[in-house]
């Protein structure tokens, strides 16, 4: 006589479960694409189901962002709250035709970090994670092998390669920490103008590498 | 400075380029991303830039091990979702003759707001719909004074119903956006405060429907909350189109 049992998959509190993992990968994969830009459509005409969609579906990669942004769980939680109700109210300007939802999604978090870091002026001071990332050299060799596994577009992980380590390392920080350049300027004691002209020639480079 | 200020054009299209990076990124002090913002507002190959950075960089999240959130943040936005569908002054389902485009993912799918693509869209719908009087439709793209276009409106004079589709408008938190038409010669009429977020049907009162024809301008006002005191228009013009038949 067999036994059978379904085994579901219980979500942990403030710790990755595969829940979000796979829903992460299954947001980004092309047909993840698809049912995430219908469901911000569907979101656009009100409907609430489809919100749900959209949260399940992106939630936990966002939540990761805030967490990674801001310096602490509380505000990050703030910030996601704040992000889908953005989403709500703006879900008609979506444009597929434009960007993907997951960028799309990932720009309104982004902005909204950023923005609460600018008008908190505190947080700014607290947020040490990517000051210290200033002077710690790249993230651990195992992220980058475990993206290598995934189809997701390599390309900017493999052009910042080629760029100096610092240059790697500022563009990083920028995007991590929503430092202007005056902030870069200060937390390194590198004059203004040394700062802006070195992480524009790394943009530069970037750029040609992204286009090639 | 960004660096926007250079003149050759090579080095003139990477500063474009980099500007546009450095604003996505967020590197730019507050006067600074202001130019760059009121750039990407009056050019689109710009904000084209900005659109591919925004692609790229946000590659850095594959960085990230996905993290599950507690459950109240869920709640609370359902919550806060559902608190503001049921004080909405516009309701919230479009009216039940386009319900069935509206539900159709495939209509959705692909089409570019603030474009011709969409009036065309929805005049070749409403132009399919039978309709009992032979009555012109008219459309009409309501754009902002810079930048793209922030509504379109169709109008079907057999029905008297004009669907709104917003696209990108922005307003001010404390302000509302209302609807006004203006009949050539004649003062603005009040068709009402809109939603900004989301499509919405308007059925327009009889005796209003005459000055809806081609010709006839629509225009957006920012209005203080609950419209304009007095039904005339106190607040400035943030987009405006005119009616013109499909």
């Amino acid at each position: 006589m067999f036994l059978v049992a379904e085994l579901r998959v219980t979500e942990h509190r403030g710790r990755t479960s595969i829940g979000n993992v796979l829903a992460a990968r299954k947001a980004e994969s092309v047909s993840g694409r698809e049912q995430l830009s219908a469901a911000l459509h569907k979101v656009a005409l009100g409907d609430h189901a489809a919100l749900e969609t959209v949260y399940l579906l992106t939630a936990g990669k966002l939540f990761a962002l805030l967490r990674r942004m801001l310096p602490s769980e509380a505000v990050a939680e703030e910030v996601l709250q704040d992000v889908y109700m953005a989403v709500w109210k703006r879900a008609a300007t979506y444009d597929s035709s434009i960007a993907s939802p997951m960028t799309w999604l990932i720009t309104i978090a982004r902005n909204k970090a950023i923005d609460r870091l600018r008008s908190d002026p505190g947080l700014k001071e607290m947020s040490g994670g990517e000051q210290l990332m200033l002077h710690i050299v790249d993230p651990a060799p195992s992220v980058l092998a475990r993206m290598e596994a995934s189809e997701r577009d390599k390309r900017l992980h493999r052009c910042l390669d080629e760029l100096e380590e610092r240059q790697r390392l500022f563009i990083r920080a920028a995007f991590f920490g929503g430092f202007t350049y005056d902030d870069l300027s200060r937390r390194t004691s590198v004059p203004l103008g040394t700062v802006k002209s070195y992480i524009r020639r790394g943009l530069i480079r970037l750029r040609n590498c992204l286009q090639s | 400075m960004s660096g926007i200020d250079k003149e050759s054009s090579e080095s003139g299209k990477d500063d474009f380029s980099i500007a546009a990076a450095e604003y996505v990124l967020g590197l730019l002090s507050e006067r600074e991303r202001e130019r760059v913002h009121a750039l990407a507002l009056r050019n689109p190959a710009f904000r084209e830039k900005i659109t591919k950075w925004e692609e790229h960089f946000s590659r850095f999240a594959d960085e990230l091990e996905p993290a599950a959130p507690p459950e109240r943040v869920w709640r609370e936005i359902r919550l806060q979702t559902e608190r503001a569908t049921s004080m909405s002054r516009v309701p919230p389902r479009p009216a039940t003759r386009f319900k069935a485009l509206w539900d159709s993912a495939g209509f959705w799918r692909g089409l570019a707001f603030g474009s011709l693509t969409i009036a065309i869209a929805l005049g070749g719908y409403i132009a399919a719909e039978k309709s009992k009087q032979p009555a012109a439709k008219l459309v009409a793209t309501i754009s902002p004074n810079i930048g793209p276009a922030a509504f379109v409106a169709a109008y079907d004079p057999g029905r008297r119903q004009m669907l709104l589709v917003p696209s990108s408008l922005v307003t001010n938190e404390k302000r509302v956006p209302e609807l006004w038409i203006v009949p050539k010669g004649l003062k603005p009429i009040s068709l009402g405060v809109i939603d900004p977020s989301h499509p919405q049907a308007i059925t327009i009162p009889e005796q209003l429907a005459p000055h809806a024809r081609t010709g006839s301008a629509l225009v957006i006002t920012l209005e203080p909350q609950g419209g304009a005191p007095g039904g005339v228009a106190t607040g400035a013009v943030i987009a405006q189109g005119i009616f013109s038949p499909i």
